[in-house]
């Protein structure tokens, strides 16, 4: 039996997951008609209202003591009409845990992702996300976007999505090689 | 471990020419069972 979606389940097709030196930022956007979208995001923001923000607000508090963290969420009308999120915390890997969080809380939502964007806005990727943790951490978000049918991002993060997959060894002269990228399994299409 | 089962296409913007990455994940995805096609993208922002 299929169930269909709920009538306020914002139907969402793209997102995009922004990591940047100083702050990251997510953002996504609806098919649903403006009405339902509406609703939906009111209680969207109740949810990072209380989950999400008491969460990043107890990590901070626990790794570093009275850091600021700033948590900024809106809603842009043009061009077209996106949700975001953004983030303010320096350390990287900080962000991916925070991102994992905020798609998390909302994990149905974000089963109907088809297009999914990855940026990161630095010269070079920091070698303080070669561990084990943090490939833990990609995998968590990627499971996520179970429904995903297009990727995009740049060089860097595709390097580097292959290299949490696959392992140090998988990484030669900054790029995988194929036995490493090879571990990236899915289910073949039947 | 199942990571984006259902990817079709790779996008990706690389005015000098494709990384090795990008062939990498192409590559395995194939071998996977999973091929995917990798698309050049003219748009240089995240978001469209």
């Amino acid at each position: 039996m299929c169930h269909t979606s709920k009538p306020s389940q914002v139907r969402i097709q793209r997102c995009y997951v922004a990591l940047t030196w100083k702050r990251f930022s997510v953002g996504w956007r609806s098919l649903s008609s403006r009405a339902s979208q509406s609703s939906s995001l009111t209680s969207l923001l109740f949810l990072f209202n209380t989950s999400y923000s008491f969460g990043t607000q107890q990590r901070i508090s626990r790794l570093t003591g009275p850091l600021s963290c700033s948590v900024r969420m809106w809603l842009s009308w043009y061009p077209t009409r996106i949700f975001r999120v953004r983030v303010g915390c320096g350390h990287l890997d900080w962000q991916l845990e925070s991102a994992t969080q905020i798609f998390g809380a909302i994990r149905t939502s974000f089963s109907t992702v088809e297009v999914l964007a990855l940026g990161y806005a630095r010269d070079s990727i920091s070698s303080e996300w070669h561990d084990e943790a943090d490939r833990s951490q990609w995998r968590e978000l990627l499971r996520l976007f179970s429904n995903v049918k297009t990727l995009r991002g740049c060089s860097e993060l595709i390097n580097l999505l292959s290299f949490f997959t696959a392992g140090r060894r998988g990484m030669a002269n900054g790029a995988v090689t194929r036995a490493g990228a090879a571990r990236l399994s899915c289910t073949p299409r039947r | 471990m199942e990571l984006l089962p259902e990817l079709e296409q790779l996008a990706y913007h690389a005015p000098r020419g494709v990384s090795d990455a990008f062939i990498a994940f192409v590559d395995a995805r194939l071998n996977a069972g999973c091929p995917v096609t990798l698309v050049p993208s003219k748009d240089t922002r995240l978001w469209r």
